[in-house]
């Protein structure tokens, strides 16, 4: 009962959302902002006279005769999009009127991402880095949400969001210093590829376990509602990620202990090999998250996302957004996979070649008149350049200095480490021939 | 050295050691069933409705022929100690003495141990329930003694700290209060969350903190503990002090990979860019001889081989505040387990201003020379009394040593105590399961090789003979209906002091 109350409440706020126009009333919202916690208070009050259920929570009416919900009940929760696959915005009104250096910026982000990936995957193949992910096709997701963020909200990613951090301006010598665990690497080489993290930037490590950071992004909002510094949090996972139980217990606390936080499920159809309806049944996961709002977006997420985050800090809610990617993942899941072992290389090369978020945006663009065939061949050439550049200096850097294996264990080292230390130097000492330390750090 | 496993009651021990020494050890054990309901297996006194000591002796007896009565103490005992036997007994923890002090807190409880015939009063159902107890004749609360079957342990108080300013009486969840209390007063980020804990808690280690201190400062969460140590880890990351409470230790492995893949990697992975240090994981941990397989676990043997995290055991209420101040203000994510026995038994005089004890030090309770007993939580009084026996009975001098910190331990302490016996031997004892307990660091290696004093004593501490032995329970879980049997064995390992052979 109280959840089909709580999806009566998120359609609500759904056709609330969509009507918005352009003109955000973000001012006002933030000023509405009301730290309210713990929704106890909005239990119903034990009262035996009236002639409706007093069950504790209950908000519903009795009936009499006997209803099945059916699962479709509610025909699939409909999809937000702004533009078409040409590039064309549907609904002008919804036009996020964004100005040519913002589009620039992104579109130049996304294409240097994209060229980043292809670099990277190649220097897997080649055995110069020992994994990679790719981003394909969901640059768009991450450029976007990015974009609407503030610099200062934190970020808890899963493994497939460079994209945010490429827009809030991690360099590419740092990217590739986490790659090749050099000794730039912020992470001291401790982690895989594709683990990076940045305090300055706010976006929080990426670990291997999924799902682990939902919990712990309804933590962090918790503690920065009560900072009262309107700062929100972002979570990134994926659909797959999303059947954990992590991921129902971090929906649940974010909801009843009231967290400005936005859940971003990037829901490209697969999880390494598995699709969707083997992961979930339903036309998405946000019938899962009942308890929140739910809407699917394609890459100009830049527009509902502002008026999302206003809302959630404001209301100290948390809101899903389900972000249909492109209908699939474009790319492998990583190097460690062919996916032509589980999908028709038609069903990529369609989606590469005719809805790609980059080509949508392209034509946006051209259409303004404000990219051009030559200014693409240029970028091009640049962002490959820059990457290059990039790429070989990180190879050449030396690795992390051995002693940065015992450090940070805990905050203080431990005699025991200590002890374990000397033991190691002590034993590199003695056979020094097998230990070639020419490619560390002095 | 060498290495034993006692599993069992030691048959072997009684057989192949000839008649020796005298140990006489009495155990009030009461039985609460009415005649009808109790076992009959010889175990209880069946029948006769005698309440009484039983000694080691009578239930060795019964062991080895299950048809003899168990006989009221005997100067009896089936050890035997060779003064030349020097050996370190290592306890963890042993499920009968947490039962003997539940039998404890029930006798000084008195009338509230009749509280199924006597407190209930809600509804007419239960006065129902209640008259229809009390007019069964089988059932009457006059003729015997109407206590569960429990076992019995003295506490020992520490002394009263002068250092730490005003004391006032405080048991232990009390001093968890008072902990609690002084941390949301110095500190405006910390958040106190869990299970219940809102009203105060299962335990009443809450109490009167919400209505201090605000409903956005100690709150509850919903029934999920991945979700409520992963919540921890967020808060603790984004700058908060989270202090997360798990309602029985029995319950903290959904939380497991939250614990052992993140909150104990957190800084590591990071290259210290993030950590969740401000974490801290309260739990109520061990036996108390009803709480069967899910309310009496003591897990610390899981986590104590996870670097990155801190695992903290207390005796009592003075070490209870200080340890948890420590967890607190301490910047990696510890777990505290808190012995639940021990909650209401334990009462000392506690410093009512915060003060810390610090992580990673063993404490020396007594010295000695003979012998070197380690050990933490409820099991430190157990050898404090075994201590003291040992000391009057067999003219052995005990070092006893409380772990406190399990993860990161302190090898020098147990390592230059032990090294000061002659020679050295190492007996470990598992609290619960043969296959389970915490000792694999004793075992052999890490005390061997542990350098004391800027020494390596590797070849001197091997060349001495020495020998390890370790002492634990079988491997079965607590039963409800066999917690005495179960109980019994872990008691006379802790009596056991035997030669090394």
């Amino acid at each position: 009962m109280a959840t089909l109350n709580s999806i009566k409440n998120m359609y609500g706020i759904c056709s609330h959302v969509i009507r918005q126009t352009t003109g955000l009333r973000a001012a006002k919202l933030i000023q509405q902002r009301a730290f309210r916690v713990n929704g106890a208070l909005r239990q119903q009050p034990f009262d035996s006279s009236e002639e409706k259920p007093q069950f504790p929570g209950a908000s519903a009416e009795f009936i009499d005769h006997l209803e099945f919900i059916q699962p479709n009940v509610i025909s699939g929760i409909p999809v937000y999009r702004v533009m078409d696959r040409a590039g064309k915005i549907i609904n002008p009104s919804e036009d996020p009127q964004l100005s040519k250096e913002q589009v620039l910026n992104f579109y130049q982000k996304m294409t240097l991402l994209n060229t980043m990936d292809r670099i990277l995957y190649e220097s897997q193949r080649q055995g110069r880095i020992s994994f990679y992910m790719t981003n394909y096709g969901e640059e768009g997701t991450h450029i976007g949400s990015a974009a609407a963020l503030d610099p200062r909200d934190l970020v808890f990613g899963q493994y497939r969001e460079a994209g945010v951090l490429m827009y809030r301006g991690f360099p590419l010598d740092l990217f590739m210093a986490q790659c090749y665990a050099n000794v730039d690497d912020l992470g001291k080489g401790r982690q895989m590829p594709v683990h990076y993290g940045s305090k300055d930037l706010n976006f929080v490590t990426i670990s291997s376990p999924l799902a682990t950071q939902i919990p712990q992004a309804a933590g962090a909002a918790y503690a920065a509602k009560r900072e009262n510094t309107n700062r929100a949090v972002i979570c990134y996972f994926g659909e797959g990620a999303a059947s954990e139980g992590d991921a129902h217990a971090g929906f649940n606390f974010s909801a009843t202990l009231e967290c400005p936080l936005i859940f971003f499920c990037r829901n490209n159809g697969y999880a390494i090999s598995t699709p969707t309806n083997e992961q979930y049944r339903g036309d998405g996961i946000g019938k899962t998250g009942s308890t929140l709002f739910c809407l699917g977006s394609r890459s100009v997420c830049v527009r509902c996302e502002p008026r999302i985050l206003c809302r959630a800090v404001a209301e100290n809610q948390p809101f899903l957004i389900e972000a249909m990617t492109q209908a699939t993942r474009i790319g492998h899941h990583s190097t460690s996979d062919d996916s032509s072992a589980y999908r028709s290389v038609d069903e990529v090369n369609y989606w590469d070649k005719q809805d790609h978020p980059i080509s949508r945006l392209r034509h946006y663009m051209t259409a303004r008149s404000w990219w051009s065939e030559e200014d693409e061949r240029s970028w091009r050439k640049q962002s490959r350049k820059m990457v290059m550049e990039a790429f070989e200096k990180a190879e050449k850097r030396h690795k992390p200095h051995p002693d940065l294996m015992f450090s940070d264990v805990y905050e203080e080292m431990t005699p025991n480490l200590v002890k374990q230390k000397e033991a190691m130097w002590r034993h590199v000492q003695q056979y020094k021939e097998h230990y070639p330390l020419d490619a560390y750090a002095k | 050295m060498y290495v034993v496993c006692f599993w069992t009651i030691p048959c072997c021990l009684v057989d192949n050691i000839n008649r020796p020494a005298q140990i006489t050890v009495r155990y009030e054990r009461r039985s609460s069933l009415p005649a009808f309901a109790r076992r009959r297996d010889g175990h209880f006194n069946a029948g006769q409705g005698k309440i009484g000591p039983s000694s080691i002796q009578g239930r060795l007896d019964k062991r080895l022929n299950p048809l003899t009565q168990p006989t009221v103490s005997t100067n009896y005992s089936p050890f035997r100690l060779k003064r030349d036997a020097v050996i370190i007994i290592f306890f963890l923890f042993s499920p009968l003495t947490t039962a003997m002090a539940a039998a404890a807190r029930f006798l000084l409880r008195g009338a509230v141990s009749k509280a199924p015939i006597a407190n209930v009063n809600v509804g007419a159902q239960s006065s129902f329930g209640i008259t229809l107890l009390r007019l069964s004749p089988n059932c009457s609360s006059k003729t015997k003694t109407q206590r569960r079957n429990a076992a019995h342990f003295t506490y020992h108080p520490d002394p009263v700290p002068t250092e730490y300013g005003p004391t006032t009486k405080m048991n232990l969840f009390q001093s968890v209060t008072s902990a609690l209390d002084n941390t949301l007063a110095s500190d405006p980020t910390a958040v106190i969350f869990g299970e219940d804990v809102a009203f105060g808690g299962v335990f009443r280690c809450t109490v009167g903190l919400r209505d201090k201190y605000g409903k956005d400062r100690v709150f509850n969460t919903p029934l999920c503990e991945q979700g409520i140590v992963g919540f921890g880890i967020g808060a603790a990351v984004a700058g908060a002090t989270a202090i997360a409470e798990i309602q029985f230790a029995d319950y903290i492995y959904p939380a497991f990979d939250q614990i052992v893949n993140e909150a104990a990697k957190y800084r590591y992975r990071s290259g210290n860019l993030f950590d969740c240090g401000n974490l801290t994981i309260r739990a109520p941990w061990g036996c108390v001889g009803h709480g069967s397989l899910y309310h009496s676990q003591s897990p610390e043997a899981f986590f104590a081989h996870c670097p990155g995290i801190k695992v903290v055991i207390p005796r009592g209420p003075v070490q209870c505040k200080g340890l948890l101040l420590s967890c607190i203000a301490d910047q990696n994510p510890c777990i505290f387990f808190e012995p639940k026995i021990l909650y209401r038994a334990a009462v000392e005089q506690v410093p009512t201003e915060a003060y810390t004890i610090p992580l990673s030090q063993a404490e020396v309770i007594q010295e000695g020379s003979d012998v070197t007993l380690v050990a933490w939580g409820t099991q430190i009084h157990v050898l404090t009394e075994v201590a003291n026996m040992a000391q009057e009975k067999l003219g052995v001098s005990c070092e006893l040593i409380d772990l406190q910190t399990i993860l990161p331990w302190d090898t020098e302490t147990v390592c230059k105590a032990t090294i000061c016996c002659a020679p050295p031997t190492l007996l470990q004892g598992h609290h619960l399961n043969c296959s389970r307990g915490f000792s694999a660091c004793f075992e052999g290696g890490n005390i061997l090789s542990s350098p004391v004093g800027g020494q390596d004593r590797t070849v001197a501490y091997q060349s001495r003979g020495s020998n390890h032995r370790r002492l634990c329970c079988r491997d079965q879980l607590h039963s409800a209906n066999h917690t005495q049997r179960y109980l019994d064995n872990g008691m006379l390992f802790s009596v056991g002091i035997t030669s090394s052979g």
